[in-house]
């Protein structure tokens, strides 16, 4: 079961293009969003490790119990701002590809209607699934998109106009302090960890820190790939006027030999799955943290099942209302304030969690 | 009153029987004992009857002879009426001797005749299928697998047609809990008359409408003790040359014969087509449409040109020219199985040949169309396992629909939802579809 920790380390560094990750780093651009990428990856990292380790402690329980033995009133309060963070975490990205979505693949569709459908889709997948079938859908989903976006991204890196001198440029500016929104974006690009809260239920043996090496260095190339590549092909003034910047890069480019004509349309396809799937995964451990909390006093299954129902129903109406009182602009401001803040809410679990450790005895 | 009592049960099964012509009363007298034989001839072997009953019955002495029908290893002493009638209808011989009813069970069976396999064929490998008759195929079974570790365990299902039922497999290799469950289901399976295996499988479910298949239905010995050595159970019916096979995952479904027999490269290969085949059949429909109504710019100008020219004069927008050439395939395919062999062929011509020129001609549908519905239903074949292959022939129009509604982000959609439905699975207690299962050693 350990590579299905990988997966969901991967899933947070792919899905980053659409939670504006990339909108976050390439505005600050000469502001210090270079020096944000190796603070970020420090940053990250040893949240993933202390976290990973602390967890490592137990075998086969999530969170909500290891948080019996924490008081009452705490829990409840811990649990449902913490499932509040996750939903909001899915419904941020399902509110950008939506958003991509009416504007690239099917303007014909209003934005309220898609939504709608992304929304009931999820609600749909998510009722039944439990966590080890959702872990399955994932990897396979993956990988089935990867090869894809290697190509994508292969065609990126060796495409003729991508000019090292508008990099270079931005790179001089490795000297410049960081703001907290920057630093806040490239710690995202590591957070997959923290949905194992959840997943680290179905996991029946320990994580094997030793392999975790790579997770530095790929979540920097990551990082690195998400900023550079756009400036390459936009030039280091011109990226600045993008709204969404990766988007518009893989607009750029055609593959020659492929069949493809416009491979943005490829790109936004592969990206509204992984979206997808991320949005489940989050909204997976929203839900699970919830239930985990209100099913202990429950006895009756009917009610159960009516409450897993208001609870996703809830879900889908929150979206509702966002998309309904968001506009483009919006959506960006209300996810780059929910990234700033994510992450001391991020440093608090894993404190949080290396407590428990200490505390709880399995 | 003791022999009243036997009276009264010939008598009861006589008037339980009723007055068919196949029914056999007949009181037998020798010159110091009597007796009376009760037996269907239709399902009785009489050869066999006279050889082993009537023969010893002149020559033996009353104890001699009442010794040597118990010891038949075909014998058995049954004290219930019912139980007795039941043994009569299933081709056993009653036979009431100084008050006392035994059976002697002379099954005449005359569907054991092997054929070849004709539902999954390989090339090069074993070509004979199981047969109709249960005996015949444990035979068939027991030689492919000969250990000493193979078990076998009986069960009549069906409240009317009491078919043998018989759970398979290694006690050393499957795990005690599936098999408890196996026969935990079965027990609950509640059917008037039991005469397939799929329709086994729809009573082992416990969801009351499925789609794809948890059970492997397969008709080859060969894949049955291939199956056996990996720990599986295999359940065999009388009456069907099907057997199922349980836990089955996805793979198994897209799996042959063949892929065992086959040198490394080649069963690679043979595999990935199939994969290959299964996506076209599954997306390409549903492409179409999302290219020509939604995203023409995905592929090259060229192409979507040359697909906007041959749509020229198709005067419906494109999902209802899938749908149409869609639904002729469907009717083509159907009515080529349900037709008998010999007026096969002209359906296909006519329905292949001529009905998809004249309907390109006509303007009905456009050439790109016909190339598509060809390609959709020879990749449909494709796969190995006829349930599958049924099941994906479904869930094409599900993703079919979700991309006429949403373009192409209904397909991406219906993909997820598709790997999701089929992850949530199982079969047995194994998870359905998982990207990889680790086998046992030896079996690759």
């Amino acid at each position: 079961m350990n590579r299905y920790f990988y997966y969901l380390l991967i899933l947070n560094m792919l899905v980053n293009v659409f939670l504006y990750v990339p909108n976050i780093l390439l505005r600050e651009r000469f502001e210090g969003a270079v020096l944000a990428i190796p603070i970020g990856v420090l940053i990250g990292t040893t949240l993933l490790f202390l976290f990973t380790i602390s967890i490592n402690k137990f075998k086969g329980v999530g969170l909500p119990e290891l948080l019996e033995a924490t008081p009452k009133w705490f829990r409840f309060i811990f649990v449902l701002f913490f499932s509040g963070m996750w939903f909001i975490a899915g419904a941020i990205s399902l509110l950008a590809f939506n958003n991509v979505t009416i504007r690239f693949i099917n303007p014909e569709i209003s934005d309220v209607n898609m939504i709608t459908v992304f929304a009931i889709f999820i609600v749909l997948l998510l009722v039944r699934i439990p966590s080890d079938r959702l872990l399955y859908t994932l990897e396979i989903i993956l990988v089935l998109n990867l090869p894809l976006i290697g190509l994508v991204m292969y065609q990126a890196y060796s495409h003729d106009y991508l000019s090292i001198y508008s990099m270079l440029e931005v790179a001089t500016h490795y000297k410049e302090i960081p703001s907290w929104s920057a630093i806040a974006a490239s710690t995202f690009v590591f957070s997959g960890y923290t949905n194992l809260v959840i997943f680290y239920r179905v996991f029946k043996e320990k994580i094997r820190i030793r392999r975790l090496w790579f997770v530095p260095i790929i979540g920097f190339v990551n990082l690195v790939t998400t900023i550079f590549i756009p400036i390459g092909m936009w030039g280091a003034d011109g990226i600045g006027d993008l709204t969404y910047p990766w988007i518009a890069t893989a607009d750029t480019l055609q593959i020659e030999f492929g069949p493809v004509e416009r491979v943005v349309t490829m790109f936004i396809l592969l990206y509204v799955s992984i979206s997808m799937i991320s949005v489940a995964v989050h909204w997976h451990v929203a839900f699970e943290t919830l239930k985990s909390t209100f099913h202990i006093k429950l006895k009756s299954e009917r009610i159960k099942k009516r409450l897993d129902w208001i609870i996703l129903g809830s879900f889908a109406l929150c979206v509702y209302i966002l998309e309904l009182n968001l506009k483009q602009n919006d959506i960006f401001v209300f996810g780059e304030n929910w990234l700033n803040f994510r992450l001391p809410c991020e440093v608090f679990l894993v404190l949080l969690m290396i407590g428990l450790s200490k505390k709880v005895k399995q | 009153m003791f022999f009243q009592n036997k009276a009264k049960t010939e008598d009861w099964l006589m008037e339980q029987l009723g007055s068919s012509s196949d029914i056999i009363c007949r009181n037998i007298k020798s010159a110091n004992q009597k007796a009376t034989i009760i037996y269907i001839n239709s399902l009785c072997d009489e050869v066999n009857l006279h050889k082993e009953v009537l023969k010893p019955f002149y020559e033996a002495s009353p104890q001699e002879f009442t010794n040597y029908i118990k010891s038949l290893p075909n014998a058995k002493t049954v004290k219930q009426k019912e139980d007795i009638l039941t043994a009569i209808l299933q081709g056993g011989a009653a036979i009431s001797l100084n008050g006392e009813m035994l059976i002697v069970e002379f099954e005449k069976v005359v569907n054991n005749n092997v054929g070849e396999a004709t539902v999954e064929t390989v090339i090069q490998g074993p070509q004979n299928a199981l047969t109709e008759d249960i005996t015949t195929n444990l035979n068939q079974i027991r030689h492919r697998y000969p250990q000493a570790s193979l078990r076998i365990k009986s069960k009549k299902i069906g409240r009317q047609s009491q078919t043998k039922t018989m759970i398979l497999y290694d006690e050393k290799l499957a795990s005690p809990d599936l098999i408890e469950g196996i026969e935990k289901s079965l027990a609950n399976v509640d059917i008037a008359v039991l005469s397939a295996a799929g329709q086994l499988h729809k009573q082992l479910t416990t969801q009351k409408r499925t789609l794809f298949p948890t059970m492997m239905i397969t008709e080859r010995p060969d894949r049955i003790a291939y199956n056996l050595a990996e720990g599986k159970a295999v359940i065999v019916i009388d009456g069907t040359p099907f057997v199922l096979i349980t836990p089955s995952v996805f793979y198994d479904f897209m799996s042959s014969m063949e892929d065992v027999y086959q040198s490394f490269w080649i069963s690679r290969f043979i595999v990935l087509l199939r994969y290959m085949g299964l996506a076209i059949s599954l997306l390409l429909p549903a492409f179409y449409i999302g290219v020509t109504a939604y995203n023409p710019e995905f592929f090259r100008v060229q192409l979507a040109l040359g697909i906007a020219g041959s749509r020229a004069g198709v005067p419906y927008p494109a999902f209802l020219e899938v749908l149409f050439m869609l639904l002729m395939m469907e009717l083509l395919t159907e009515a080529s199985v349900r037709l008998p062999k010999s007026i096969g062929s002209t359906a296909t011509t006519v329905g292949g040949l001529i009905l998809g020129q004249a309907a390109v001609e006509a303007g009905l549908v456009s050439n790109v169309m016909i190339i598509i519905v060809a390609a959709v239903a020879i990749s449909n074949f494709v796969i190995p396992i006829n349930a599958m292959s049924f099941a994906m022939r479904v869930a094409k129009y599900i993703l079919l629909i979700l991309t006429i509604f949403f373009g192409m982000v209904g397909l991406v959609m219906g993909v997820i939802g598709l790997v999701a439905y089929l992850a949530n699975l199982s079969s047995s207690g194994q998870p359905y579809l998982k990207l990889f299962f680790i086998r046992s050693k030896d079996s690759k």
